[in-house]
């Protein structure tokens, strides 16, 4: 899976595809998508930007003995995680923002990351099982 | 002891006690992404020609592993914020 050399832009384009695809559904299913769609986008866009923190934090700790890159991940993962405390903190009190939408927002890089494994392993499972039934014909 | 409280502010009480032990749940991914990145240091230094693939799979690894650590911060803020309990408690007019 994911043998780009860019995999987290790849993955991030793969989130945006999503979002859209997902912002569509909802101003199509719903009467008053404002809320929603501005929630959904809130927490796709700070889910995205904690991921790309994420990979600057992996490839400067790589380069670090292994008991400072310890502890410069786990720093690193504490400001993600607070930044996501405010992201949703925000969304709870703020009336034009919707919580439930912000969360799944905030989970669209996993539920990306996710899909795409499962989704590879199935094509790679049926070409396999195809070429398979080729040889033996 | 618990005469001077309402049930409104024990009901609060409890909430916050039940959001602090859900914030426990953000510590473990942060341990466990401090641990694989040192294994991840000490493995690129046996091997540095393999350090793109081991950025790949710490990424995608440790990207998936905060999902935990958020789903507590969503239960926390849920039972600060949102105070759902308070509000099945006030919609039952007891």
């Amino acid at each position: 899976m994911f043998n780009d050399h860019n995999l987290s832009y790849t993955i991030i384009k793969r989130t945006i595809v999503y979002t859209l695809i997902i912002i569509g559904i909802i101003l199509l299913s719903f009467k008053e998508p404002k809320p929603y769609v501005l929630g959904f986008v809130f927490g796709t866009s700070i889910g995205i930007l904690g991921f790309r923190l994420l990979e600057l934090t992996i490839r400067k700790a790589v380069t670090m003995p292994p008991k400072r890159a310890s502890a410069y991940t786990m720093g690193q993962y504490m400001i993600r995680y607070f930044i996501y405390g405010i992201v949703l903190v925000v969304a709870a009190l703020a009336d034009y923002l919707s919580f439930p939408a912000a969360v799944l927002g905030l989970l669209m890089i996993k539920i990306v990351i996710i899909t795409y494994a499962v989704y590879d392993n199935i094509v790679s499972n049926v070409k396999k099982s195809l070429d398979k039934m080729k040889n033996s014909k | 002891m618990l005469q001077g409280i309402t049930s409104e502010a024990f009901i609060l009480g409890c909430s916050a006690i039940g959001a602090g032990l859900a914030m426990i749940a953000g510590i473990g991914p942060g341990i466990g992404q401090g641990h694989a990145a040192a294994q991840g240091a000490a493995a690129v230094g046996r091997q540095p020609e393999a350090q793109a693939d081991i950025i790949r799979t710490m990424l995608l690894g440790q990207a998936v592993a905060e999902t935990t650590g958020i789903y507590g911060l969503v239960i926390a803020i849920i039972l600060l914020f949102v105070r759902p309990l308070l509000t099945a408690y006030l919609e039952l007019g007891l």
